[in-house]
């Protein structure tokens, strides 16, 4: 399907992608795990937690949403359960009694089939919105988070799985998708590999004619700061209410869209418009607000559902107060873009 | 040449459950205590069969290195989430609002008997030796939000002395013999190098500080490059001294390292902790033998870092891989 633009209100609101699962949909996953119910009424479980989620975006005003992820257990792990070639042993702790089933490269890799097309046609036909953000765990991070006990390097499986995602995002883009974000929350964590890290995200993009975002988080941006103009995507997705927006500096002669993080998804208590309208003024000291996009800071699947819904309305209402005074310059719309600079 | 394991052991997911099921209140403190007592024995069983008589109690108390001692330190509120150097593993952050000091309260002491109570009933006798695993004082103040001391060696001090003095004369009071600092902070690329002299020089006092309470002390040290420290190595090679040989950018092999800084004690972690795949052995024999003519008079052989990263039944394998290569090639694992 043909690339279109398509009209966006000026600080287009959206998500980083996952969203708290409902309550009823992790008990129905106990239960199937406990043999209780069938296969064949997860997808269909599935689906009516999408549904809920898309309605929660919409409601709180979200102008690009996303399915929340309820499919995926964790960023990582569903991508190794699709792609030939990983193992699981059993679940590594993450922080306190947190856990992911960190998965290990034990033989080549090998592309299945798409991962991800279903999701998007699913969420597509479900939102009332003409854009909807489909998210894919990036090469790097998939490498990073993953035990290779069959490559020589990190490098070369990162390589690998960049192919992988490559032939994934054009599925996406056949599919009709217009905008993919790819994540890598890992990029930063070893700054000595940010030379073919980089090369490696630019070969999962390669070809690809929609709109590509990049989130990375809870990192040092400096480390990020010298790609800027080599990354082949469209926007960078960052992450700054959790660090109070110091360091915005950093987004200083950044010549791509910015996702800017405004709301703090690791702290319960609900951010005010007012507070979200004034770190909004603050990052257009740096960011044109045509090429800003608002968003969370990363994903909001680990907060209560209804914080995250508040948090959600709070972030779309601060937003609005912006665009009012936007409005009065003449500054209304924008368009989806796809281009690799910004403006 | 004997085998050793450091630090922590995986929490099962079990255990995490117990946790869960103490903090909903659906189990007392003493169901509590009588699961983590079974799964602590169970570890202690592991090491007996695999032949490992150097160990620690897996941690799995801890959250991490620094939770929950922190929690139990005056002037200290234990903050978010920041990530654990390069690992997709975060721990809580402490930020330090006032003069630190250690808390009467704290279990530690307490969990050292009890594990040591443990050990005793497994191994039926004291052929054992059982470590303490405490964060170093350079680690607790890279990690630490610093909102009250004026100066940053102030706050290493305030941690040293405030903190981790009086929980190991406490702990040594208990029957501790062996002290096992952890202080990635030391090798660690973003630990700015100004900061190793000093650091070496507190590490150094600790040392001493163990030392004249009668216990021995370990230092590892893992994600970064030893020889980094280098020349302030002398400092601190009373200690058994842990090297880590998976770290990338290494410029000299551990048998240089222990060669062109005079180490004398060391702990090999050939056990890599953070990939599944079983180490052969094959050059374990070598590794060693060259230790020892470089002249390391006392050699370990253990996990180069904490076993948080890897998942349980894995780190099952790698322990009894561990006391199997010790003992084969050395007859010292037992």
């Amino acid at each position: 399907m043909a690339w279109r633009e398509v009209k966006l209100p000026v600080l287009p609101t959206t998500v980083i992608g996952s969203y708290p699962r409902p309550k009823w949909l992790r008990e129905f996953i106990k239960g199937v795990r406990a043999g209780r119910y069938k296969e064949k009424h997860v997808r269909e479980a599935f689906d009516d937690a999408v549904v809920a989620v898309v309605r929660d975006h919409e409601v709180a005003g979200i102008d690009i949403p996303s399915d929340g992820e309820m499919r995926r257990d964790e960023m990582v792990e569903y991508f190794a359960e699709r792609i030939e070639g990983f193992k699981f042993y059993g679940p590594v702790r993450v922080w306190g009694n947190h856990y992911f089933r960190k998965p290990a490269v034990v033989k080549p890799l090998k592309y299945r089939g798409p991962m991800t097309v279903d999701e998007f046609l699913f969420l597509r036909s479900v939102a009332k919105a003409e854009v909807v953000k489909v998210t894919i765990t990036g090469p790097y991070t998939i490498a990073d988070w993953s035990f290779n006990e069959y490559y020589e390097s990190k490098e070369e499986l990162a390589f690998e799985l960049a192919k992988i995602i490559n032939r994934e995002i054009k599925a996406l883009e056949e599919a009709g998708a217009l905008y993919v974000q790819v994540d890598e929350p890992a990029l930063t964590t070893h700054p000595d590999e940010m030379g073919w890290a980089v090369q490696a995200i630019n070969k999962a993009v390669e070809g690809v004619n929609i709109k590509v975002g990049l989130h990375v988080c809870y990192s040092d941006y400096r480390v990020l700061k010298p790609y800027y103009d080599e990354l082949r995507v469209s926007q960078f997705a960052l992450e700054f209410a959790n660090r109070g927006f110091r360091d915005l500096a950093v987004v200083k002669g950044l010549n791509k869209e910015l996702g800017f993080g405004v709301i703090d998804v690791h702290n319960r208590r609900v951010e005010t418009p007012e507070e979200v309208a004034k770190a909004i003024k603050k990052v257009m000291k740096y960011v044109e607000p045509e090429c800003l996009y608002i968003n969370p800071d990363c994903g909001l699947k680990l907060l209560p559902r209804d914080v995250a819904r508040a948090k959600l309305r709070a972030m779309v209402e601060g937003t609005k107060i912006v665009r009012r005074s936007l409005a009065r310059k003449g500054l209304e719309e924008v368009v989806l873009r796809k281009d690799l600079t910004c403006p | 040449m004997r085998a050793s394991f450091n630090g922590s052991y995986p929490r099962s997911p079990g255990l995490a459950r117990l946790y869960s099921r103490l903090h909903s209140g659906r189990l007392g403190g003493e169901g509590f205590e009588k699961g983590v007592r079974a799964q602590t024995a169970r570890l202690f069983r592991l090491f007996k069969a695999s032949g490992v008589r150097v160990f620690t109690d897996g941690m799995l108390r801890w959250d991490d290195i620094l939770n929950p001692l922190t929690g139990f330190v005056e002037g200290v509120r234990v903050d978010g989430l920041v990530r654990f150097y390069d690992n997709n593993f975060f721990v809580r952050a402490p930020v330090v609002e006032g003069e630190l000091r250690l808390r009467g309260d704290n279990p530690v002491p307490e969990w050292f008997e009890a594990a040591f109570s443990l050990a005793e009933e497994v191994f039926g006798g004291p052929e054992f030796t059982l470590k303490q695993p405490l964060p170093g004082p350079l680690t607790l103040a890279e990690f630490s939000v610093n909102k009250h001391y004026k100066g940053y060696w102030s706050l290493v001090e305030g941690w040293r002395e405030g903190v981790l003095e009086p929980l190991i004369r406490d702990l040594v009071g208990r029957g501790l013999k062996v002290v096992e600092i952890h202080e990635p902070a030391l090798t660690w690329p973003g630990t700015s190098k100004a900061k190793l002299d000093g650091a070496t020089a507190e590490l150094g006092k600790l040392i001493r500080f163990c030392r004249d309470l009668g216990a021995d002390v370990w230092v590892l040290t893992y994600f970064g490059y030893l020889g980094r420290v280098g020349k302030y190595l002398s400092r601190i090679n009373e200690a058994v001294i842990g090297i880590d040989p998976y770290v990338k950018g290494a410029r000299k092999a551990p048998h240089r390292l222990v060669k062109d800084y005079g180490l004398r004690r060391v702990m090999l972690g050939y056990v890599d902790a953070r990939n599944t795949k079983l180490e052969e052995g094959k050059d374990l024999r070598r590794a060693v033998k060259a230790l020892i003519r470089a002249g390391a008079e006392e050699v370990y052989v253990g996990n180069n870092a904490p076993m948080d990263f890897l998942p349980e039944p894995v780190a099952a394998r790698k322990v009894r891989r561990l006391g199997r290569l010790t003992s084969q090639y050395f007859g010292g694992g037992k």
